[in-house]
């Protein structure tokens, strides 16, 4: 699993055009909504898709999806359980 | 300056043009939405016109036109009907969000000459009614319909001009129906303005044109009705989301209603049925010490017709005026508002001589209308 | 009677491919030393009138004459809308992918004159035309002022035009003057 979380933070940044931000930046642990990242509704529906996308995870309703979106470890924790 | 009066409008949707059928059946609570398949299999409901009434159109003014040009063509024509108009001395403004964008292809070279749909739209309208001004093109979001009023009347204080059209259009796109859906604003339901379990939005295909005249004529041969004012503010945080405190739109209601002393009987909200703008509107709404003003929205009936919406409400707004009736909202069968405003779920007979009517949009746009019957 | 007095203008002209003026864009925000990360999200259009706009505000101006917030007005003109995103919209569905929420909620012209409410604070009259050439702007600007009263408007055409592969913008920061005596260089018209 930690193996997924610089990939998500690479994907994070390229996905959301955070070009001032490197993947060091980001705490993995951190809140990735309501804090410095500036992240806003927009974003959230884009990591939606991204999901979709490159993981093939798809999310029925939203309140699931802000759950799963807390922190790069929850989406990675996410991935990771679809993927067994 | 002189008084701007609202002497004609029409509406062109999946329910016909004929301006009394679409009273009776915004009265009877009848909606045209109807449920759609989308992309992936997606539910929603949407009015659009059927492929015989686009062929209807197409044989009645040419298959050249692109489908914004119909539309209008029509909303133009109807709305014009029985009135003296020399149109050397009449002004078209047109308001849109997406015009025809359902003719770009990728497919095609994608950097291929004549996009700009806009201009193509203007240029058509101008052929079709032989006029020497180009109409200009409004493109606000959801408030141009609005906008394009309250500029037309400015440009209604023009010496060489006796009228000015405003016409409103949107078609139904892939285009955007997806792009709400990627937004997530689509409803699986009808939309249900300012219902506590609102959900999300429903799309409309639409163009409504209404005739703003220096004399005093009767709305659709009723009673003269004035447009008093208008304002346009802004109070973006965020370019999609409304603002949580409704600071824009307070701030267009205020200034519109500026020194007037005679109360409002009725306010056209926008009523998206989002959860977050009807929440904002209830907000602005209650906050302007409107919140016991017989409040409507129209949305359950025609969806959310984007550049049209503005004209088109505006239009039933006037009809609710010169028939002293305010419509039920429908899709609303509980009123849930963050703050408590007065969402009429049943129609109210009474003298409505004074309405105001808001819209707001991406980009934080608000616009506030102030229509008054003129006799008062 | 009023009329316009120019303060100021700024200028900016782009060619080449969308990522190449994407770099282009990029480096002239980083030139500029401006903390607004919010600009990498912009589309084209936004980039573009949001780096004109910040050329043409003078700090000082600012500073000097403190405008109300509520009255400087915006308004925009152009011929293609916003038909770069558009495009990268239309170009998702094509491919049948899934669509991009940030494309999409840039699909709208006046969303540079969201942006620019959201940068310096402005909350007054907002617009954007379709135009199809830059001599109809005195007069949609002239009715736009009877329309609504403004004391100040940021205006200018700003386009995106793929087809020729170049983007430029032309803007100017006016002043409305309601001095009764004709001025000697600015058109005066009749309220």
């Amino acid at each position: 699993m930690e193996d997924l979380i610089p990939e998500i933070k690479e994907k994070l940044i390229t996905q959301l055009n955070l070009k001032h931000l490197k993947p060091e930046d980001i705490d993995e642990n951190e809140m990735l909504f309501g804090t410095g990242l500036g992240l806003d509704s927009i974003d959230a529906l884009e990591i939606i898709v991204m999901m979709e996308n490159d993981y093939g995870i798809k999310f029925t309703n939203q309140e699931e999806a802000r759950q799963v979106f807390t922190s790069v470890r929850t989406i990675a924790e996410c991935i990771q359980s679809h993927r067994l | 300056m002189s008084k701007v009066f609202c002497i004609s409008g029409s509406i062109v949707n999946s329910l016909g043009t004929d301006i009394d059928v679409h009273w009776d059946n915004v009265v009877n609570r009848k909606t045209c939405l109807v449920q759609h398949k989308i992309d992936r299999d997606i539910l929603t409901y949407i009015s659009c016109l059927n492929d015989f009434q686009w062929n209807e159109l197409r044989e009645k003014y040419g298959h050249h036109y692109t489908k914004c040009a119909l539309l209008c063509i029509e909303a133009i024509n109807v709305a014009t009907k029985g009135l003296k108009i020399d149109w050397n001395c009449t002004a078209i403004v047109l308001a849109t969000t997406k015009g025809d964008i359902d003719l770009y292809s990728p497919a095609n070279n994608p950097n291929q000459n004549a996009l700009s749909f806009f201009s193509h739209l203007s240029a058509q309208i101008n052929a079709f009614f032989k006029q020497a001004m180009p109409a200009i093109v409004l493109s606000n979001a959801c408030i141009s319909g609005s906008q394009a009023i309250q500029y037309g009347a400015a440009l209604l204080q023009r010496e060489n001009i006796e009228h000015v059209i405003v016409c409103g259009v949107d078609i139904m796109t892939k285009f955007t129906l997806t792009g709400f859906n990627c937004l997530k604003a689509l409803s699986a339901l009808p939309a249900r303005p300012f219902d506590r379990d609102r959900d999300g939005i429903s799309l409309g295909e639409a163009a409504a044109a209404l005739v703003l005249s220096k004399k005093d004529l009767p709305f659709n041969q009723l009673q003269p009705i004035q447009f008093l004012n208008g304002f346009v503010s802004n109070d973006a945080n965020h370019i999609s989301g409304p603002s949580r405190t409704g600071e824009g739109l307070f701030k267009a209601i205020s200034m519109t209603l500026e020194g007037m002393t005679e109360k409002v009987d009725a306010i056209s909200l926008h009523g998206t049925a989002t959860i977050y703008n009807d929440d904002m509107e209830s907000i602005a709404i209650n906050r302007s010490g409107l919140d016991t003003i017989p409040c409507f929205g129209i949305k359950g009936i025609y969806g959310h017709t984007l550049g049209a919406a503005g004209i088109l409400e505006s239009i039933i707004s006037l009809c609710s005026m010169s028939n002293n009736t305010i419509p039920a909202t429908v899709g609303c069968s509980n009123p849930g508002t963050s703050q408590p405003i007065n969402i009429l779920t049943g129609t109210v007979y009474t003298q409505v001589n004074t309405l105001l009517k808001s819209v707001s949009g991406f980009g934080g746009s608000n616009c506030v209308l102030l229509f008054q019957k003129s006799n008062m | 009677m009023f009329g316009f007095k120019t303060i100021n203008t700024a200028e900016i002209n782009l060619s080449g491919d969308v990522p190449e003026l994407e770099v282009q864009l990029n480096d002239l925000y980083s030139s500029m030393n401006i903390q607004y990360p919010k600009f990498y999200k912009m589309n084209l259009l936004c980039k573009l009138g949001f780096l004109t706009c910040e050329k043409l505000i003078p700090n000082d101006w600012k500073r000097d004459v403190q405008p109300a917030p509520d009255k400087i007005a915006t308004i925009f003109f152009n011929k293609y809308a916003s038909l770069a995103s558009d495009h990268f919209h239309h170009k998702y569905l094509h491919e049948d992918q899934l669509p991009s929420p940030s494309v999409f909620v840039y699909t709208l012209p006046n969303i540079l004159n969201g942006e620019l409410a959201i940068r310096h604070g402005w909350t007054g009259y907002n617009a954007f035309f379709a135009a199809q050439n830059e001599e109809e702007m005195d007069y949609v600007l002239h009715n736009a002022r009877i329309s609504q009263v403004f004391d100040y408007v940021v205006t200018g055409w700003v386009e995106t035009d793929l087809s020729r592969k170049k983007i430029f913008a032309r803007m100017k920061l006016m002043e409305v003057t309601t001095n009764q005596s004709p001025l000697k260089d600015e058109k005066q018209v009749n309220d």
